[in-house]
């Protein structure tokens, strides 16, 4: 078997060959300890097996995020037979400059020059014979849209993988080179180095790499080799002012030799198609707008396209309730099933067509290059809640759901900034939420229900926004991070890939489905039949009703809301799965209406739904806010600011509305 | 007449070899070379900035400057989003 590691800048299409080249065998799981996805997949070309392992999108091997770390060890650690670089021809200079770093690291390349209907359609011209002789790598030509060059790729990969590694064609200057060669005597005497490549490690050392510095520290050669480097460096301090910028100077220097006479461009740049939308969409005035008609696109798309589809789903599990009640004795397990699985379920999978409409308005919105000009024009209002532009893509996302949204602020450099975009995301309402502000909505707020759950985001964005601020004072981080980010060329997305995308996002939501929300409701039916035929009341679940009801008193919510609050806590899907249960309606969502309807007035109904806005959204965040920050401390600190703000802000409400004569 | 423009283009160019100003003072539709960056930029944005092509000797395109807000820049034709802070500390020369 030939392992082989795929790289590449972000947007280069590397994901599209990983699918092209592996098809439906892929397996997706975690890196070990961090929780950025390990998609792996396999193909059999000529009769020998292939794996390949999808690493994150990088620009550079030097170490400065999760991303750069785990395509780096990667290689590093585990040691790939081949590494194949995906490179965009049309930006051929700037995607050198990875190729180069994994030639000096000593990884036998593959490159893909991805991309080149783009590149041809733009009137660049690559001879691609020459460039390969002069790099001393394999370079195939490929479309990955349109599955060109796979099949060349898998040859070179094998004719690679089968021979040994040629000496790279990449020397630095003279002056580098030999401080280059003098640190690497000392780093190859450290036995515990032995299995990196001692060039590779010197550079990195100028290059002021933490990780390795700090990989360095731990042997005992320690100080010999920093002595080493800072000896190294005084020398070289009269030549150059900063050695990073040096060493990066003679890698963009020796691809510019390269591409000289391979690469041609056409001397006057056309206006392309990005010129012009950028002209708009990122308008000083004008972008904001537009932003804002995208996500109210967004919206009425969600909602109205799967409107069918929901009435659809909500119809045929109605349907199969009544047919299992009729069917099947005993009563119990008829209720069981109808009731407790097949309702139950039927209330969470009723919003299955929203939840995928939404990650696949997202994905466009993502696939199309559109997200990170919205960073670009939200990038000043972030900067006023002491962050920056990145934070505004976890953000957005959160909407579709926040375990997605929280893994998204990996891409933010800064820690501090990091830790605040995850701490006030839940608070972006995400459309597991949505069920409840539609069932809450349209019985007490009918006609006003459009304008009545957009406060409720409205809210959700504010609050957002009061406790960034509240958490940067606590956390004291000053001014915001550098804010740096590529924008990627428009790019009509393909089908395929928004499927895979929405695909992706929404089946989390599925398993979930599958897994807590079917589990805990299920569990509140068991609750709430013991003992059999009792009054619901008098059950175990009217007995932990009761037990918690008193908190929400001066709400005015009864015992059935807390327990559905109780058990919401494990997912908010099953708020309005246990309200059927509890009500005991069964069939659908339209006939809690009556019950609830007399349950509460319309102003403890808005308070419900903003306590269920801000109250910890389901475990599954809870989990992602623990993997991500990495500290329970603040995942504890997370949950209970969000329980406490719900608490309060449910009681100003009912305060509020009281005193303006809602109550 | 054509003759008599070039000395005042090379006379231009050479004035602003001097003039080292923050790229976020650049105008829209300038092309500015870098010089460098600021003391106070950290070391590892330097490695993220050189990374991504943004390396002193560059030219860059200033396509847009919501001043004082975020910069889009072309680079070795890519857009490159860069922060107001970060466009303050970047040094370039700068012609139209």
């Amino acid at each position: 078997m030939v392992v082989v590691g795929l790289v590449g800048n972000p947007n280069v299409g590397k994901s599209v060959i990983f699918n092209n080249l592996t098809g439906a065998h892929q397996k997706v799981g975690n890196w070990p300890g961090v929780t950025v996805e390990k998609k792996e997949g396999e193909c059999t070309h000529k009769g020998t097996k292939i794996k390949i392992v999808d690493l994150p999108g990088i620009y550079s091997l030097t170490a400065n995020s999760i991303d750069e770390l785990i395509a780096r060890d990667f290689i590093i650690e585990e040691k790939p037979d081949v590494v194949v670089d995906i490179v965009d021809s049309t930006n051929l200079e700037r995607n050198l400059y990875l190729v180069l770093q994994l030639l000096e690291l000593g990884a036998k390349v593959v490159v893909a020059l991805n991309m080149m209907d783009l590149a041809e359609y733009n009137g660049i011209k690559i001879d691609i014979n020459e460039l390969e002789r002069r790099l001393g790598i394999r370079i195939i030509p490929t479309v990955a849209t349109k599955k060109i060059g796979m099949k060349a790729l898998c040859d070179a990969i094998l004719e690679v993988a089968r021979h040994d590694k040629e000496e790279s064609k990449f020397a630095y200057p003279k002056d580098l080179e030999n401080a280059f060669s003098e640190i690497a005597v000392t780093v190859k005497e450290a036995p515990e180095l032995r299995k990196y490549n001692p060039r590779w490690l010197s550079i990195k050392l100028l290059e002021e790499d933490r990780e390795i510095i700090e990989k360095i520290r731990k042997t005992k050669d320690a100080e010999r080799i920093f002595k080493t480097v800072e000896r190294v460096k005084e020398k070289l301090s009269s030549r150059y002012d900063d050695l990073i910028i040096a060493i990066a100077d003679a890698r963009y220097e020796f691809i510019s030799k390269i591409l000289k006479g391979v690469m041609v461009k056409p001397r006057k740049k056309e206006l392309t198609l990005t010129d012009m939308l950028d002209e708009v969409f990122t308008h000083k005035y004008l972008g904001i707008p537009i932003f804002l008609v995208f996500m109210w696109t967004v919206f009425q798309f969600t909602f109205t396209v799967a409107a069918p589809f929901s009435d659809a789903i909500d119809l045929a599990f109605a349907i199969s309730a009544d047919f299992v009640r009729s069917t099947i004795t005993p009563a119990w397990v008829a209720s069981l099933i109808a009731d407790g699985i097949i309702s139950g379920l039927g209330f969470v999978l009723v919003f299955v067509p929203n939840i995928f409409f939404l990650f696949l308005a997202l994905a466009i919105l993502e696939d199309s290059g559109y997200m990170s000009r919205a960073a670009f024009i939200m990038d000043k209002l972030m900067y006023k809640l002491g962050l920056h532009g990145k934070s505004f893509i976890p953000m957005i996302m959160g909407f579709g759901c926040n375990v997605p949204a929280i893994m998204a602020t990996r891409t933010i450099e800064s820690e501090k900034d990091r830790l605040v975009t995850i701490l006030v995301n839940p608070l972006m309402s995400c459309s597991a939420r949505f069920p409840v502000y539609v069932l809450f909505g349209s019985i007490f707020f009918s006609y006003y229900v459009v304008p009545v759950i957009y406060s409720i985001y409205l809210l959700g964005i504010v609050l957002a926004i009061l406790m960034a601020l509240l958490f940067r004072r606590i956390l004291a981080t000053g001014k915001p991070s550098p804010f740096v980010m590529e924008m990627p060329p428009y790019l009509i997305p393909s089908a395929k890939s928004l499927v895979i995308h929405m695909w992706e996002r929404g089946s989390m939501f599925l398993k979930k489905a599958g897994t807590f929300i079917v589990s805990g409701l299920l569990l509140i039916w068991v609750l709430s039949n013991i003992p059999w035929g009792a009054d619901i009341g008098d059950t175990l679940i009217g007995a932990l009703g009761h037990a918690i009801q008193p908190i929400f008193a001066p709400f005015g919510w009864d015992w059935r809301i807390a327990v559905a609050l109780f058990f919401g806590f494990i997912a908010k899907e099953i708020v309005v799965g246990s309200l059927g249960i509890l009500y005991n309606t069964g069939e659908d969502v339209t006939s809690l209406k009556a019950p609830i309807e007399n349950a509460m007035t319309p102003l403890s109904a808005y308070a419900l739904m903003a306590f269920v806005l801000i109250y910890t959204p389901c475990i599954a965040t809870v989990g992602a806010i623990k993997q991500e920050t990495g500290s329970w401390k603040w995942t504890v600190i997370a949950i209970a600011y969000e329980l406490l703000l719900a608490y309060v802000i449910a009681f100003l409400i009912i305060a509020i509305g009281t005193f303006l004569g809602f109550g | 007449m054509k003759v008599e423009q070039i000395p005042k283009v090379v006379e231009a160019t050479d004035n602003q070899k001097e003039a080292r100003i923050p790229l976020s003072f650049c105008r829209e539709g300038d092309v500015c070379t870098i010089l460098g960056f600021e003391q106070r930029v950290g070391r590892r944005f330097i490695q993220k900035l050189t990374s991504m092509g943004l390396v002193p000797g560059v030219e860059i395109l200033v396509v847009r400057n919501n001043f004082p807000g975020p910069l889009i820049v072309e680079v070795k034709s890519t857009r490159i989003v860069l922060g107001h802070g970060m466009a303050n500390r970047i040094l370039v020369s700068s012609k139209r």
